[in-house]
C-alpha cells in the first residue's frame, strides 16, 4: 500500500495578484503566436510551454520533477502502484513515449483522468513560470506530428484555473451556475471583480473562449454594469445583440459576474429566460 | 395611453448619446419622472466622463471582437431599460423604459419601431 508521503503533491502556487498579472502576459504571448504555429516557447531555465494553434499542449517549470507521475497515480482509486508507474516511466524514458499515453494505452487511467492530470500540471507550470518573472525566448517551431487534440488546453481554460485558485469554493459554485445557463453553441465566462480587475474563475462551451475574448467580455460587462448601477442599482441582467453578429447575455449573482456569448438572438433569449428564472427562484435551472 | 405605451408599457425618448440629453419623447406621468431620472443619470455619467456609449454598445474596436451591438437591454426585477443606437446617426439613440419584464423581445421590437418613428419625425 502506498504511503501518504509518496502520494503527496507539492502545494500549488496560490494565484496572487502578481502571478495572475504575469500569467496573463504569458498567455497573451501564446495568443500572439501565428495561428498555425506548433512548437516550444522557452523561458530560460525556468520552464517551457509547448504550443499548437495558440493552445497549450504541455508545460513544465523548474522544481516540478515527478509531479505529473504523482498526478497520474491519483487518477485512480486506489492510486496506481508506485512500482508500476515507475516501471512504465522507465520504459517511456527509453522510447520517448509520453507517460500518460502509455498509461492510457494500458487502460490504467481514463482519457478524462489523463486530461485532468495534464491540465493540473500545465496550470501549475504556468503559475510557476509566471511567478519566476522569466521572459519568453524566441519561438522554436516543431515540424513533427501535431499534438493529440484531446489533450490540448486553451489559454482561457488555464486563466480560469489560475483565477479559481483564489477561492476554489466560489469558483466551483460559479462553474455550476454558468453551466446551468448554457445552451448549444453558447460559450461563457464567470469572473469576480477584484481590486486588481476582473478575475476569471470559470469558462464553459466549445470552442473555448480565448484570453483576448475573455478580457474583452469582462471589460465590457464591468462597464455596462457600472452604467446600469447609476441608472438603476437593481439591474441584474443585460442582453445585447445585433443583426449580423453574436448576441451576448451578462448577469450577476452575488459577487460573481457571468457573460455568455450566443450564436444568435434566439439562443440569447432562451439563456436570458433561464437566468431570470434562476435568479427569481434562487435555484439552478436544470440543463 | 400613447402609442409608445401600447403593448408592454414601454415609454421611450430619443437621446443625444454625446450629451445625454433628451431630444424628443412622448411620455407622461410617472414615466416622465423615470426618463428625467435616466437623463439626469446620463448627464452625470457624461459629466464625469465615466463611460462612453461606444463601450456600452461593445464597440471596443478589437480585431475579431465578439462585441459590437445595436441594442442593449437591461433588466431589473421591476423595470426593463432598452438602449438602441440609431443606424442613421450613431450619435443618436433611443432609451426606453418598461415596467413589464416578462417579454423582453416585445419590448425590444417596440423600441425599434419607436426609434424609426422618432427619427422620421425629426
Amino acid at each position: 500500500m502506498p504511503s501518504i508521503s509518496t502520494l503527496s503533491i507539492p502545494p500549488s502556487i496560490p494565484a496572487e495578484a502578481g502571478i495572475l498579472s504575469a500569467a496573463i502576459q504569458l498567455l497573451a504571448h501564446v495568443e500572439s503566436l501565428p495561428p498555425a504555429a506548433t512548437g516550444v516557447v522557452a523561458f530560460g531555465q525556468e520552464g517551457l510551454i509547448l504550443v499548437e494553434g495558440r493552445n497549450i499542449c504541455w508545460a513544465v517549470a523548474s522544481g516540478m520533477k515527478r509531479r505529473l507521475s504523482k498526478l497520474l497515480r491519483q487518477q485512480r482509486s486506489p492510486p496506481l502502484e508506485l512500482g508500476y508507474v515507475e516501471e512504465v516511466l522507465r520504459a517511456c524514458q527509453a522510447t520517448g513515449r509520453p507517460l500518460g499515453e502509455a498509461l492510457l494505452a494500458d487502460g490504467q487511467i481514463s482519457e478524462e483522468g489523463l486530461r485532468a492530470a495534464l491540465f493540473s500540471h500545465i496550470t501549475e507550470a504556468v503559475a510557476r513560470i509566471a511567478q519566476s518573472g522569466a521572459r519568453p525566448g524566441a519561438f522554436g517551431p516543431h515540424a513533427g506530428a501535431g499534438y493529440d487534440p484531446r489533450f490540448v488546453f486553451s489559454t482561457g481554460e488555464v486563466l480560469a484555473a489560475l483565477g479559481a485558485r483564489r477561492n476554489r469554493a466560489l469558483a466551483a459554485a460559479a462553474r455550476r451556475h454558468l453551466r446551468s445557463a448554457m445552451l448549444a453553441g453558447a460559450r461563457g465566462v464567470a469572473f469576480v471583480r477584484e481590486d486588481i480587475g476582473p478575475v476569471t474563475v470559470a469558462v464553459e462551451g466549445r470552442p473555448q473562449l480565448k484570453l483576448p475574448e475573455i478580457l474583452e467580455l469582462c471589460a465590457w460587462a464591468c462597464s455596462l454594469f457600472d452604467v446600469a448601477a447609476v441608472v438603476d442599482p437593481g439591474v441584474r441582467i443585460a442582453t445585447s445583440g445585433s443583426s449580423d453578429a453574436n448576441a451576448v447575455v451578462a448577469w450577476r449573482k452575488s459577487e460573481v459576474h457571468y457573460v455568455i456569448v450566443c450564436p444568435n438572438r434566439a439562443t440569447a433569449a432562451l439563456v436570458t429566460a433561464r437566468v431570470g428564472a434562476s435568479l427569481d427562484s434562487g435555484e439552478e435551472v436544470e440543463p | 395611453m400613447s402609442d409608445s405605451q401600447a403593448q408592454t408599457g414601454l415609454v421611450s425618448a430619443l437621446v443625444d448619446l454625446r450629451l445625454g440629453t433628451v431630444l424628443s419623447a412622448s411620455v407622461g406621468g410617472d414615466f416622465e419622472l423615470m426618463l428625467e431620472d435616466l437623463a439626469a443619470a446620463s448627464s452625470e455619467l457624461f459629466a464625469t466622463d465615466r463611460v462612453s456609449w461606444d463601450v456600452i454598445f461593445g464597440r471596443l474596436q478589437a480585431r475579431d471582437s465578439l462585441l459590437g451591438f445595436q441594442d442593449v437591454v437591461l433588466v431589473s426585477a421591476e423595470r426593463v431599460y432598452v438602449l438602441l443606437r440609431s443606424t442613421r446617426d450613431p450619435a443618436i439613440g433611443l432609451v426606453g423604459i418598461s415596467t413589464d419584464s416578462r417579454n423582453l423581445g416585445l419590448a425590444l421590437a417596440e423600441a425599434r419601431n419607436r426609434l424609426r418613428q422618432l427619427e422620421a419625425e425629426r
